[in-house]
């Protein structure tokens, strides 16, 4: 999906920039991240205000919940903030079942406060939610009948009368105010592509609306649109998600590339490992494997969709490497292909394949790699001739099925005598 | 969602009870009385055809926008060579050329009213198909189907509003295969050697596994009367829902074949409408993702799991209920769409 999450430091520095550029609002905030390569004093001279103001620290990972994690300081000064922080990055925690390190923290000011507000902006089929409360914050969840919702439909505006709703139990004055700030946040919203946006909560400062904790997803899709709006911008991998080199390797092919190449590493110990072409095939074979009981045995989770020669070739000695690593005499499997293709030339794009299968014989062999191909589409017969005579020089048990044979079939073959 | 399912059943069962409303061209020349219609219809030889029964048949002209890129070139000669009725292309800046034997025209609007076509297909890169789309909504298109992945969410949202303030334009996609009728129209990029002109109907949100299911129809001899891929997005134009409510009413569709994913609630909505129906045509369908743990991104774009809901196992469960036969793997869904046509003895 499109809608990716981004760090707070990242949403509240496109809300601040673009507030200023879209309404002309000047949002008092500011922020400064830290991770492991951060310099301390480079940091300071950059900003200033940390020297000078109480601070607030909090992990930036996409996830939730912060406050009951024990990795929120607050009002700290910034030798405190410096020593918190020290003490707990690279660390490994666990979050929901998820375990990860902590890479990246948030510096903020602290903000003493009385009110704390709710609002939160989602994209939806035919137009947008806006939700908003006066009892915001840690408790949100068990005040959730005090959130008032609005649906705009499309292209309709963000009026007054609209708003009118959501805060409609506020005094005349800060309704007005919190009434403006909203507007201004659904402009940046739009502007930017946003997919998600919650403050939860914000405050008044000097009567101004002040987020103090926000999250963000954008629409990845939207990236052509918005490259100068969005500057510098990371799109993190969920909380405890680390890429091996394998898999950045893949990615970063990916990215490259309008073919799509997708590799995730799920047991480096498994012995069943698959290059399969399509999104819904390789969900199939995935979960076939695993109605077979063999879930636990599966390496890799691939998918690929129109690579080219070269591509394939990439894709493929990464597998192979990954297959072949640790023999231990015991038999391994790799599933080749998948579905009936529609138009791409079954025979052209098992070259690559059959080239990576080339560099690594030896390889293959001492770690008693058994191979099976079901394919259909343009070409097929002339594919699956080739991968069978591959099979023949490298001296590598090879079976082949064509589209008569069920797609899955071949799971079966593959666990057989594991 | 029950309430969208409601109206198409009352849209359904009025189109069923009232035949007049299929003489729709001829309701324009307002000044006559009905009956004069019906003797006189004799009398206008080029009577245009009936609308097709699933959104397309042998008689939809079809264009393409992007013909003259890469994708749109491939593909257009493909279908000019299964037999679909391609009567031209639209690239701006290169209307009055030729390619591949069709004209090519600057705009949709130009290329309907030289060559009289009813339906588009866009290979167009994703900043531009959005804007592509409303085109040919603009130009009164019957049909539109967008193969481009990758249009970001608020230019969806933005068509879709659109779509749904009109109703002559339908859009299949984006992210999509295509539609296919055997042996009549093919848009989009499917296999076409693999389908047989017959008695089965397949909507599905994933290209490689309806290739599957059409393999296995066609080889136990019941083939398919209209294949749609829906597409992968959860932002999309028509929805398992609308291909259910035209399978339902159109007589060459004898079974129905579902294939949905892990992600959102269509196959949900799909049930409420089968169930309000009260249909004894024989349903089949298969769920993928059945192994994907919650959280996790697999498969399409589309395709996410969060927290319960659009978990494959409650769409099996809500499927079954309903008296759809859910099959566990892809590899059964013609054998067990054969099984069920034996025991309702509908196999000759």
């Amino acid at each position: 999906m499109a809608r990716k999450k981004i760090r707070e430091y990242d949403s509240k520095r496109l809300l601040k920039e673009h507030l200023k550029r879209l309404v002309h609002i000047d949002l008092p905030i500011c922020s400064a991240q830290v991770t492991e390569s951060t310099d301390f004093t480079e940091l300071l001279e950059k900003e200033s205000w940390l020297s000078q103001r109480r601070l607030v620290v909090k992990p930036d990972m996409l996830f939730g919940k912060r406050g009951k994690s024990g990795l929120v300081a607050l009002n700290l000064d910034f030798a405190g903030a410096v020593e918190f922080i020290k003490k707990r990055l690279g660390q490994e925690i666990e979050i929901e079942g998820c375990k990860g390190p902590i890479t990246t923290f948030i510096i903020e000011p602290f903000i003493p406060h009385k009110e704390e507000y709710y609002l939160a902006i989602s994209s939806e089929r035919l137009g947008f939610n806006i939700s908003f409360s006066e009892c915001g914050g840690i408790e949100i969840e068990e005040n959730w009948d005090k959130v008032n919702s609005i649906f705009l439909p499309t292209k309709s505006p963000l009026t007054d009368e609209a708003i009118a709703p959501l805060i409609a139990d506020l005094p005349s004055e800060i309704g007005k105010k919190i009434g403006n700030f909203m507007k201004g946040v659904f402009a940046v919203f739009q502007d930017l592509d946003f997919s998600f946006i919650e403050m939860n909560p914000f405050t008044l400062v000097d009567g101004e609306a002040y987020p103090l904790d926000m999250r963000g997803e954008l629409d990845e899709n939207a990236a052509f649109k918005n490259e100068d709006k969005w500057g510098n911008l990371e799109f993190p991998l969920p909380f405890g998600r680390v890429l091996s080199p394998e898999e950045s390797f893949i990615l970063d092919l990916n990215d490259k590339t309008s073919a799509s190449l997708k590799f995730t590493l799920l047991n480096p110990k498994g012995r069943i490992w698959n290059m399969i072409a399509g999104g819904g095939a390789s969900l199939i074979y995935t979960d076939t494997v695993g109605d077979l009981g063999c879930a636990t045995e599966l390496g890799n989770y691939t998918e690929y969709g129109g690579p080219s020669e070269e591509e394939m070739l990439k894709l493929a000695r990464v597998i192979l490497d990954c297959a072949t690593a640790n023999p231990d005499g015991r038999k391994r499997s790799i599933l080749i292909g998948g579905n009936i293709a529609n138009l791409t030339d079954v025979g052209a794009t098992f070259d690559g394949i059959i080239r990576a299968l080339k560099e690594k014989k030896s390889e293959l062999k001492e770690a008693n790699i058994h191979i099976y191909v079901r394919r259909g589409g343009p070409n097929y017969l002339t594919g699956l001739a080739k991968m069978q005579a591959v099979g023949e020089e490298l001296g590598i048990p090879v079976e082949v099925y064509g589209p008569e044979a069920v797609m899955t079939g071949i799971c079966n073959r593959a666990i057989e005598g594991m | 969602m029950a309430r969208q399912a409601s109206r198409l059943i009352r849209s359904l069962s009025s189109q069923i009870s009232s035949p007049k409303t299929q003489i729709s061209p001829l309701s324009s020349l307002s000044s006559s009385s009905p009956s004069q219609f019906l003797t006189h219809s004799r009398a206008f030889s080029a009577a245009p055809a009936p609308q097709p029964a699933v959104f397309v048949d042998k008689n939809t002209r079809v264009i393409c926008q992007g013909i003259t890129g890469k994708n749109g070139t491939f593909h257009t000669e493909q279908a000019i060579e299964y037999g679909t009725k391609m009567v031209g292309g639209v690239t701006p800046k290169k209307g009055g050329t030729e390619h591949l034997g069709l004209p090519v025209f600057n705009s949709v609007a130009e290329a309907k009213a030289e060559t009289k076509a009813n339906a588009s297909v866009i290979y167009v890169p994703p900043p531009f198909a959005a804007a592509a789309i409303m085109e040919a909504m603009e130009a009164e298109l019957d049909l539109v189907v967008c193969i481009t992945e990758g249009i970001p969410q608020h230019d969806m949202v933005r068509v879709k509003a659109a779509l749904n303030q009109q109703s002559k334009t339908r859009l299949i996609g984006p992210n999509c295969p295509g539609i296919i009728k055997p042996g009549e129209c093919k848009i989009g990029i499917m296999p076409g050697y693999i389908h047989k002109p017959g008695r089965i109907g397949i909507v599905s949100r994933s290209g490689t596994l309806t290739y599957e299911a059409v393999f296995q129809t066609t080889a136990v001899g019941l083939g398919q009367s209209t294949c749609v891929g829906i597409g992968g997005d959860p932002f999309n134009g028509t929805n398992f829902v609308d291909c259910v409510t035209k399978f339902l009413a159109d007589p060459q569709t004898e079974g129905i074949i579902l294939i949905g994913e892990i992600g959102g609630t269509a196959e949900e909505d799909a049930v409420a409408l089968i169930k309000e129906s009260g249909t004894e045509k024989p349903i089949v369908a298969f769920i993928a993702g059945l192994t994907a743990p919650p959280g996790r991104r697999m498969g399409h774009a589309g395709a996410i799991v969060s927290g319960g809901k659009g978990t494959a196992q409650d769409k099996i469960k809500t499927l079954r209920e309903a008296g759809v036969t859910v099959v566990e793997s892809p590899a059964k869904i013609g054998a067990a769409m054969h099984d069920v046509f034996k025991q309702r003895g509908l196999l000759n």
